[in-house]
């Protein structure tokens, strides 16, 4: 066999053995990746919507909706039920803050946001990272959705954090594109 | 024995990659936000260090010259794929602090620099402590800048809360705090070991540097 093509064969063994690896660790620990996210997913959409005792997915017509231009930051929609009954709604949004999206989880019922979760963000530490504190993100607790959601800069009602306006503008306009998408959806129905 | 020793012992100490080679200043810089970000970073490090110095060596009579380096970089970029994979199953918290900088590991150049200058031309036992040294060297390294960081710019080590005394500078935690204490740092062990040899030339050394 001519050199090259040795070290053709030799390096696609490497690769392979490589792969082989990977592909086993990929089965082991995929498991445990995917039960994390949902169980994530599960306490960020109790702690939003606390009324709920089981959410659904929503109906196909509103995940048509965010195919639209509007709701295009918009990820999931989930239905919240309590005792068979339909109480609202959880809204998964991904605006853009300063570094990256930062995930939020909107809960809307009655017309009410019931609360809001960050559940990922890589904003700077000390700054833009606070928008996962409590004090931050009680705010919009109980705000009608018929009103725009924004920050004070923006003439809303919503207190930025010191030194951090971008990131929490941020939060303020994905609560924003679910209050919008919850009229939207009470409007077609 | 006391070879491993030397071995271990030049990257935890002697050649120390951070505050000597100045080796991998992108995690350096960027994870040391905190002291548990710096040393879960380290550890990672480690790992990926200490595993790919092990099968660089085994292969060392095997790979051909011409093609190591890509062999070095499948070796590498597979272990750091585990490691990856592994820490986000079941170390979610720590994943998502390092973020990106894990998958980043495969471009440290400390990981590479070891399996080419070291792991392939020495034996298995010297390639390992080889990589223990310098991995736990770029641990505590990076563990004791995480450390410095946090206590002045949070106010807080290993996330419990120890400043009432005075208010964190918060430029520590941000970008420029790297600098400053990665450059105290240097200049502390020069500094130390100037005062243990205690010669004019390492005195001057350290004056320089």
């Amino acid at each position: 066999m001519s050199r090259i093509g040795y070290l053709g064969v030799f390096l696609m063994l490497v690769c392979l053995v490589s792969a082989a690896a990977l592909a086993l660790t990929h089965q082991v620990t995929n498991p445990r990746i995917l039960a994390h996210r949902e169980q994530v997913r599960q306490e960020g959409m109790t702690r939003v919507l606390p009324d709920a005792d089981e959410f659904a997915d929503a109906p196909g017509w509103v995940d048509e909706l965010l195919a639209e231009d509007d709701f295009a930051r918009v990820r999931e929609v989930n239905v919240g039920v309590a005792e068979g009954q339909e109480i609202g709604f959880v809204f998964t949004v991904a605006p853009y803050g300063y570094a990256e999206e930062i995930v939020t989880m909107v809960g809307i019922s009655a017309g009410r946001i019931t609360g809001v979760q960050v559940l990922e963000q890589a904003e700077t530490p000390g700054l833009g990272a606070r928008v996962q504190e409590a004090e931050f993100q009680q705010q919009f607790s109980d705000l009608p959705t018929d009103e725009t959601v924004a920050v004070v800069q923006d003439g809303g009602e919503i207190d930025s954090l010191t030194g951090a306006t971008e990131s929490s503008r941020a939060v303020a306009r994905g609560v924003d594109t679910a209050r919008l998408l919850y009229e939207r959806i009470r409007k077609e129905r | 024995m006391s070879r491993m020793y030397d071995d271990f012992k030049r990257g935890f100490y002697d050649e120390h990659p951070i505050f000597r080679l100045v080796l991998g200043m992108c995690p350096t810089l960027a994870v040391t936000t905190s002291a548990i970000n710096g040393i879960g970073m380290g550890l990672a490090t480690t790992f990926v260090l200490v595993m790919s110095n092990l099968i660089v060596s085994l292969l060392r009579n095997l790979i051909p010259d011409k093609i190591r380096i890509p062999c070095y970089i499948v070796v590498i970029a597979s272990f750091v794929t585990i490691v990856d994979l592994f820490m986000a199953a079941y170390f979610p918290p720590l994943h998502q602090a390092l973020g990106i900088f894990i998958p980043l590991i495969v471009v440290n150049c400390l990981i590479l620099g070891r399996a080419e200058s070291f792991a392939s031309q020495n034996p298995i036992p010297n390639a390992l402590s080889d990589g223990f040294g310098m991995g736990l060297g770029f641990t505590w390294g990076l563990g004791v800048l995480g450390a410095v960081r946090e206590i002045l710019g949070a106010g807080s080590l290993f996330g419990i809360e120890i400043a009432a005394a005075f208010n964190p500078a918060l430029l520590m935690i941000l970008p420029p705090g790297a600098f400053l204490s990665l450059g105290l740092m240097v200049g502390l062990i020069n500094w130390w070991d100037a005062r243990q040899k205690d010669s004019p030339d390492v005195k001057e050394a350290a004056s320089n540097g």
